[in-house]
């Protein structure tokens, strides 16, 4: 269990981090959020003891990271954004000497390595030389890095960043085991990525917390209002009228327009009874406008923070 | 900073704490080494600084000590310095001299007695110890006395010098023999001299310095034999010795040491071939050597075989005992290879009596050579490619006295060049004893063996750093253990490139 | 430690660099000795200290990397995220260019085998020779690490032990231009010349105080002075404490 109470960092005159306060459960994998430079990687590099605070303290299951670094470090494994691989080394070799350095048993070594090699799937690549390993096999190698020696908990700082979509549904897949027996703190830019794993979210922005919720509350305050884009071939402005005439969109806005294909972006409000879908194709398709593409729009982290700032 | 929203945020305490702990640690640590350093240099740099240099230097070895405790309890033996103590041993030869004194004084039960008298503090002691004035007792030498009898060392008589060094200014010295000269002289003056050599002179010959030292060692009293027109050899010599001569004997000393040698007269001669002496063919002393048998020739040999090589030109070689000899000797089986340098061939002159024995002694590789050098320098090959000796030994069969000679080639036995360079020990000086008492009779169960303590003395054994051994050394060395190292950087780069 | 030290020493042995510092080394003393050997005298205490000259070429080679690379890699991170005190690391990387010395001194073993067959001498100054040759690769090593910790460029970690190095093996030269610039100095301003030579001499003087080879010249004739190891030791000992806070200065730093 981690406790981070009031974390600041200053690089100079810029707040990385500004008074940061939350606590990581057992077993509880945690979802780190917030756009690029938001203070996450600051966060987490204090957690593991990699940079200092300004001031705020955390504490790992009851020890301060400041005055028990060795004991606090003990139960912790991470993988920073960079994985910190030995590019000369073999996979083997490298883990041989994590254990070293983690101070895993000599007797216990060879079990533990083949339990931790057959976990992140490396076992056809153990013998070859990290440096040649592709990027996701490398990512790889630094999650097994972070779970040698059995801490309680692991900081992964964005473990999908520049996977192909396979090696991100592996490594997701690979978290949600680790879940099951380590507490989880796992960082990320991308909401799906979050909610695909996380029990529970922290969002950060410019150095301060903007929510800490759980998954599924989060989805339902995400959920008040979504927005749905449109492409169509029509006149704009009768079609702008009729779309709002159907009950549940709160708003249209044009955005793009080539000719008389145009773009326009839908404001629905969710808790309307009716599928608003539905409606509007078939208001489009009484008309005879025909509709070229009809997906819903992904909230930017951005609107986000606004959609729960100005609920919360 | 007053912003509302970003109040300023006081810095943890701990990690002030830490900046402050780990800035003033580095601080005292520094001070602290500092001013131990200064303190430990300035009180006990002196006292913990450990000369293990001298410790072979300035203790006797057992040799010594069984000696002088083979000598009767009541012995009195008195060493005395002229001089005051020396406290100041550094760079002088008195750092070898004065601790291993103490050490004779400390080792003998009694027998031997230090003692350091400044003659310019009290003259009498010249007086007391030498009455007659026979002896130089110049402030700064060290007097032996024993059994009435004084022996006058001079502290540099007691190291052997590098004589490529040796300038006017300055003497290099290289070995250490301090012990050589002080047990040496204990012996001689409590066994007094049993023999007598005579070195001939005056032939533009180097020096005899150290052999002299040799015979002595060895129980000879020594005394020269200059060359002169009326040249007789005196009645009461064993030993005659012919060292290194630049200019042939005389027809009067031909037929002297012939007489010599027919009234079974032993003899040494060494001679060798140098800028010196090119020209001579030594016929006169040919002549004497006849007498046995044996001849010197006026070329200079050349080992071809690199293995027998010190230098490529093959000019300085090894020579190998010739097992014949140890029919006459049995002594000598102890030797196996000597340093052979600039050397006349030695062969058996074939005169024609049968009751004359020749053996060769050294001999060179079947690959030798002998060359001639002329008037400018160049070499021309003289004989055959074969085997050639270096030293030869001739006397006669069946007679009860017969005279007995050997030959050295080389002067790389007797010479004070060589013995100055390779000190007692060496194999070729060691040869040379054995040569002396097997001429003079005596067995060697009361020699002393007191080796000579090298000093600056790195000289590695000449006989085994031969030509192909240096070769050996260059291609292991620079060729070998760099290029396979190198090859291994290669094969465990490329091994793990591809894994 | 142990676990740093593995790493640091087989890593050498993993990429060329170890062998080709090896090999580099071999070929000079190889060529030392020959050079000897082939006069007839080897005097082993002379090439031991010849080799002392390389320190300044080899000492950045095999040092500049210790740190600088895990920084620029990003692998530090393992050193202060894991249970490991960061003391030990330093001492570990420390014995890891130690350890490499050593296998390079081998070299000289060799060559003290093959002076011994052939009769030559290997007496106590070589031996003492060899301590020092040690000790002071001991204080240079520590040098080269504590200018690998303070950069994350191998090269200018390179240039600084090169040039920290060169200084030291100058510092005798150094210190009398030293004090003879203080006495300049002084009798320009006016202090009478005698007082201005006596104040350079000083300083001179405690300049050159500082000089690890003078102070070690006298091992080579066996003469053997425990405080100038105590002086070799100590030096290595504050650089390697030095390189344990700077890297430390990430637990507490504010920048």
């Amino acid at each position: 269990m981690i406790e981070i109470n009031n974390l600041v960092k200053h690089y100079g005159d810029k707040k990385a981090v500004n008074g940061i306060s939350f606590t990581v459960n057992d077993d509880e994998v945690l979802g780190f959020l917030g756009p690029n430079g938001a203070g996450k990687s600051t966060t987490m590099n204090i957690i593991t003891g990699y940079l200092s605070s300004t001031s705020g303290t955390v504490k790992v299951n009851g020890h301060d990271i400041l005055e028990e670094p060795e004991l606090a470090k003990r139960d912790i494994g991470y993988l920073p954004e960079l994985p910190p691989l030995y590019l000369d080394m073999t996979v083997l070799e490298y883990l041989n000497f994590i254990c070293d350095v983690k101070g895993v048993k000599k007797s216990e070594r060879k079990e533990h390595l083949a339990k931790v090699i057959s976990m992140v799937k490396i076992t056809d690549v153990a013998d070859r030389l990290i440096g040649n390993l592709s990027k996701g096999y490398k990512q790889r190698v630094g999650i097994a890095q972070a779970i040698v020696g059995d801490p309680k908990i692991l900081i992964l700082d964005e473990p999908t960043v520049g996977l192909d979509p396979n090696q991100i549904l592996e490594i997701r897949k690979l978290i949600k085991t680790l879940a099951k027996s380590h507490s989880v703190i796992i960082s990320s830019h991308i909401l799906s990525e979050i909610q695909a794993v996380a029990d529970r979210v922290v969002i950060i922005n410019k150095g301060k917390v903007a929510a800490i919720d759980t998954i599924s509350d989060l989805s339902k305050r995400l959920s008040g209002s979504s927005k749905l884009l449109l492409s169509f071939k029509g006149p704009v402005k009768e079609v702008c009228s009729k779309i709002h005439s159907v009950p549940g969109v709160v708003n249209v806005s044009q955005r793009i327009s080539d000719g008389d294909i145009h773009e326009i972006e839908l404001t629905i409000d969710n808790n309307s009874a009716s599928d608003v879908r539905a409606s509007i194709f078939f208001a489009m398709a009484k008309s005879g406008w025909p509709i070229l593409e009809f997906r819903s729009l992904d909230p930017s982290l951005e609107e986000i923070f606004l959609s729960i700032t100005s609920k919360g | 900073m007053a912003n509302k929203d970003n109040k300023q945020v006081k810095t943890d305490n701990r990690a002030k704490t830490l900046k402050f702990f780990s800035i003033w640690s580095v601080i005292i640590l520094i001070a602290i080494v500092l001013l131990a350093n200064i303190l430990f240099d300035g009180l006990l740099g002196k006292a913990l600084t450990f000369d293990f240099s001298m410790s072979g230097n300035n203790s006797i070895s057992q040799e010594s000590v069984d000696f002088i405790n083979s000598l009767p309890d009541d012995s009195n033996i008195r060493i005395i310095g002229l001089l005051e103590k020396p406290e100041n041993l550094a760079n002088s030869p008195y750092q070898y001299i004065v601790p291993l004194l103490d050490d004779y004084q400390a080792k003998s039960g009694g027998r031997i007695t230090v003692e350091y008298i400044d003659p310019e503090k009290y003259p009498s002691i010249i007086n007391q110890l030498d009455p007659q004035g026979l002896n130089d007792l110049t402030a700064g030498n060290y007097v032996v006395a024993y059994n009435n009898n004084l022996k006058v060392i001079s502290p540099y008589d007691c190291f052997a010098y590098d004589s490529s060094q040796t300038t006017s200014y300055s003497m290099v010295p290289t070995a250490n023999n301090v012990e050589y000269t002080f047990t040496n002289a204990i012996l001689q003056l409590s066994r007094g001299t049993t023999f007598k050599a005579y070195i001939v002179t005056g032939l533009r010959e180097e020096g005899s310095v150290y052999l002299t030292s040799i015979l002595e060692s060895i129980g000879c009293s020594v005394q020269e034999l200059p060359v002169s027109d009326n040249f007789t050899v005196p009645e009461d010599c064993d030993l005659l010795i012919v060292n290194g001569p630049n200019t042939d004997i005389s027809e009067t000393m031909y037929v002297a040491m012939e007489n010599y040698l027919y009234n079974g007269g032993d003899m040494i001669v060494a001679v060798n071939y140098s800028a010196d002496n090119v020209t001579e063919k030594f016929t006169n002393l040919n002549n004497v050597l006849h007498y046995v048998s044996l001849n010197i020739d006026d070329s200079v040999i050349r080992e071809n075989n690199a293995s027998y090589q010190l230098e490529s030109s093959g000019f300085n070689s090894l020579a190998t005992l010739n097992s014949q000899i140890l029919s006459v000797n049995e002594d000598m089986q102890n030797f196996t290879q000597f340093k052979s340098s600039f050397a006349r061939p030695v062969r058996d002159f074939g005169t024609p009596h049968s009751y004359i024995e020749v053996y060769p002694v050294i001999s060179t590789s079947d690959n030798a050579m002998a060359v001639r050098t002329d008037e400018n320098g160049q070499t021309t090959d003289y004989e055959n490619e074969g085997t050639y000796n270096v030293a030869m030994y001739g006397t006669f069969d069946g007679m009860a006295d017969p005279p007995e000679v050997m030959v050295f080639g080389t002067t790389n036995f007797t010479s004070d060049t060589y013995i100055s360079n390779f000190g007692f020990n060496d194999s070729n000086i060691e040869f040379l004893r054995a040569t002396i008492r097997m001429l003079l009779g005596t067995d060697d169960s009361d020699a002393l063996q007191i080796t000579s303590k090298p000093l600056d003395d790195y000289s590695i054994d000449q006989t085994k750093a031969t030509g192909s051994a240096q070769t050996t050394v260059l291609i292991v060395f620079m060729i070998v253990i760099p290029l396979g190292l190198i090859i291994a950087a290669a094969v465990v780069y490329n091994r793990r490139k591809n894994l | 430690m142990t676990a740093i030290f593995k790493r640091e020493f087989l890593s050498y042995f993993r990429s060329p660099v170890g062998y080709v510092a090896i090999a580099i080394f071999s070929f000079l003393s190889g060529f030392l000795f020959y050079s000897q050997f082939s006069t007839g005298g080897v005097n082993l205490s002379s090439e031991i200290n010849s080799l002392r000259n390389f320190f300044v070429i080899i000492i950045p080679i095999i040092t500049m990397g210790l740190f600088a690379e895990d920084k620029k890699r990003g692998t530090e991170v393992l050193y202060y995220t894991t249970p490991v005190n960061l003391f030990s690391v330093v001492m570990g990387k420390f014995l890891a260019a130690v350890a490499l010395f050593a296998v390079m001194f081998s070299n000289v073993f060799i060559h003290m085998i093959v002076t011994k067959a052939c009769d030559g001498a290997v007496g106590v100054g070589v031996w003492g020779s060899v301590i020092v040759y040690f000790f002071m690769a001991f204080m240079f090593i520590s040098i080269g690490i504590l200018a690998s910790a303070v950069t994350d460029s191998q090269i200018i970690a390179a240039i600084f032990c090169f040039i920290m190095i060169l200084v030291i093996q100058l510092i005798d030269t150094i210190s009398t231009y030293f004090g003879n610039a203080v006495t300049a100095l002084l009798g320009n301003f006016g202090l009478n010349s005698e007082k201005a030579a006596s104040v350079g001499s000083k300083l001179a003087e405690g300049l050159s105080w500082l000089d690890p080879f003078d102070k070690t010249q006298d091992f080579r004739f066996g003469v053997f002075s425990v405080s100038a190891l105590m002086f070799c030791l100590s030096v290595a000992v504050v650089f390697l404490y030095l390189a344990f806070r700077v890297l430390e200065k990430k637990r507490w730093s504010q920048g």
